[in-house]
């Protein structure tokens, strides 16, 4: 039983890591004053980029992750140029790429290896082990022997936090997604500053796509995602798109999936189709009380345009 | 005279042109994945449109499409987007085989009826969570609508391996309804079933609701502008919340098409892709239902001829999503250089 307790959250903090990185990037995006909505295509499209790099690689993972973040980045590039160039309605371009990703993602698989009987596969992620620390009881195998990816997650979160929360330069960042118009008026460069968010913020969402056949699956299958990016904007909503808590909000997501995978092992009496209802119900449920003391960034969603009367 | 018809060629210029990249990019896809682009061309059109049996196998891809567009449209006329439409088609084909499995030996003439309101009302039913935590908590629709979708396809999981699992094949499906809740088909070749009809008449109750009615009138007002509809005295908040629901009674209706006119049955996975593409229509023409219909058959048809596609080259079946998202963007593309907005 105890042993039990600590797969559980050795296993939930691996897979925190495909929420936190995935709402890290909406993070950037949004302080910036871009809502992506399209996370669930992305991780998909770089999900399959990412096997695909890897897998034709000798399974270099490195390589597969560069390819995941290469694929989530160029979305970005199509995002902002649809949305802040040509002021298409945000939530519409990000439909639209949504549908283009979920179609390449699979499309570009297929193309490649095609319908296979047992899939190729690549090796997993090793979980590290941190020397001295590690072998603690309990909080060594919990904290001290997870995957490089996970270690650099949190470091990454630690970054974003103080670029964009400690730095002058993180606050007129931050000006840009809060009114546009004033930043302009200060001399930011709103328009390019958005391009540069959005593309690495896509390119976090992408890196979350690749982790997950790196770290659950070792293969490609076509419902890989199954949700985890639409979830990961509920944890951006309720990490109140401020980093740190964003890292916060993602364990508590990751809880729950676990949840619904070791209800059964515990044996709960309970269906598993219920269980696996648990992580999108307990979003319902978070979201309530996530939107009755919601502090967006206030011009989050909406284009600037510099010529406009009207904000 | 001419001003207007140059004015109806600018409108249309976008569209046009977006469709000919459309046909342009799938060629050089085609191309690219070592399959001769006019070959394929062909064969997407020929299965799609070529012959009476093919049309009908578009048209009863057109039903559903169109269906889940229109409840995506309802929604967004009222500024809301309703990504849940799949969850709540599922519940209408839920709400179908309950009615027929729980009433077995209803008439027709009750039970056909009977079986489409319970795919509404479910539809509904489920939306009408999203629709309070909108309305109550200020809950953003997308995320809750999609988490609806979730929740519906673990129902729907366990609805088809439950007491009504039908054991005789290895897949998550119920038993098959009786032969009292089928849709009759009215035409056999090209097959034109009820549901077409009962589609084709849905969607002009749609269009009779929105530009017809006052409640149709304040929809469209909540869309345009929540705040002055608000100081106007609509209750914009319940508008837009209500929409959700209206839209979720379409989708609904769908699910329960679908089992009652096609499938016979409800099955895991049924609702393919529906809900994706059901977008793109809806996002393209919010402002006529004429176009949604029209882009849906135009969906209808990729869909069909992009499956025949991978039977017959193996084409992956997923380059319609690409063919349809590229059209959607191209349009945006052009609308964005033709300097409209939103």
């Amino acid at each position: 039983m105890t042993s039990t307790i600590a797969d559980f959250f050795a296993f939930a903090l691996g897979v925190s890591v495909i929420y936190i990185l995935a709402a890290q990037g909406m993070t950037l995006a949004g302080r910036t004053g871009v809502f992506l909505v399209y996370n669930e295509g992305v991780m998909q499209a770089s999900a399959s980029a990412g096997f695909l790099a890897a897998y034709l690689n000798n399974g270099n993972l490195l390589i597969g992750f560069a390819a995941g973040a290469i694929a989530g980045g160029l979305f970005g590039v199509l995002m902002s140029f649809l949305s802040v160039s040509l002021k298409q309605n945000q939530f519409v371009v990000g439909l639209s790429l949504l549908i283009l990703a979920e179609g390449a993602g699979n499309f570009m698989y297929k193309a490649a290896i095609g319908e296979t009987f047992s899939p190729p596969s690549v090796p997993t992620l090793h979980g590290f082990q941190i020397p001295y620390v590690s072998s603690i009881p309990y909080i060594g195998p919990i904290l001290f022997q997870q995957n490089p990816v996970f270690y650099a997650s949190i470091f990454a979160s630690i970054l974003i936090w103080y670029v964009l929360y400690r730095t002058p330069y993180g606050l007129n960042v931050r000006a840009i997604g809060e009114n546009p118009r004033v930043a302009d008026t200060q001399g930011l460069n709103v328009h390019l500053t958005r391009y540069v968010y959005t593309f690495l913020g896509s390119a976090l969402i992408g890196i979350a796509g690749a982790y997950i056949p790196f770290f659950l699956t070792g293969s490609y299958t076509e419902s890989l995602v199954s949700g985890r990016g639409w979830i990961s904007i509920a944890v951006t909503l309720l990490g109140g798109w401020k980093p740190l808590n964003v890292v916060a909000s993602g364990l508590v997501f990751a809880g729950f999936e676990v949840f619904s995978v070791y209800g059964q092992l515990l044996g709960l009496p309970v269906s598993s189709d219920f269980l696996l209802m648990v992580p999108f119900i307990a979003t319902l449920l978070i979201l309530i009380q996530v939107y009755r003391n919601a502090e967006l960034p206030q011009g989050l969603g909406r284009n600037y345009d510099r010529e406009s009367k009207i904000d | 005279m001419k001003a207007q018809q140059s004015l109806v060629i600018s409108k249309l210029l976008p569209y046009i042109l977006s469709f000919l990249g459309v046909v342009a990019s799938v060629g050089i896809l085609l191309a690219l994945i070592g399959k001769n682009p006019f070959e394929g061309y062909r064969i997407l059109l020929s299965s799609s449109l070529g012959s009476p049996g093919s049309l009908s196998l578009t048209l009863l891809d057109f039903v559903p499409l169109f269906l889940m567009a229109l409840a995506f449209v309802v929604p967004l006329r009222a500024g809301k987007y309703n990504v849940g439409n799949e969850g709540q088609f599922l519940l209408g084909a839920v709400g179908a085989v309950t009615v027929s499995f729980v009433l077995p030996n209803l008439p027709s003439v009750i039970g056909i009826p009977l079986l489409l309101v319970a795919g509404m009302a479910f539809g509904s039913l489920w939306a009408v969570v999203p629709a309070f935590l909108l309305y109550r908590f200020r809950v953003n629709e997308i995320v809750s609508t999609i988490s609806m979708n979730f929740i519906a396809y673990y129902l729907v999981l366990f609805v088809t391996t439950g007491p009504w699992h039908n054991p005789l094949v290895g897949y998550p499906q119920t038993n098959q309804i009786g032969s009292n809740y089928i849709l009759p088909s009215l035409v056999r070749t090209p097959q034109i079933g009820t549901g077409l009809i009962i589609t084709v008449l849905a969607a002009a109750i749609v269009y009779f609701y929105i530009s017809k009615t006052p409640a149709g009138f304040e929809l469209r007002a909540v869309g345009a502008n929540p705040r002055a509809s608000l100081v106007y005295g609509i209750k914009s908040n319940f508008v837009s919340a209500m929409s959700i629901v209206q839209g979720a009674a379409i989708a609904g209706l769908a699910g329960a098409i679908q089992v009652a006119g096609l499938l016979f049955s409800l099955q895991y996975g049924m609702q393919g892709n529906y809900g994706l593409l059901s977008l793109v229509p809806a996002l393209i023409s919010a402002s006529s239902l004429i176009g949604v219909g029209l882009i849906s058959f135009f969906i209808a048809v990729i869909d069909t001829g992009t499956s025949a596609l991978q039977g017959v080259l193996g084409v992956p079946y997923e380059i319609g999503l690409l063919i349809e998202s590229l059209l959607l963007l191209l349009i945006l593309l052009a609308k964005g250089y033709g300097g409209s907005n939103r």
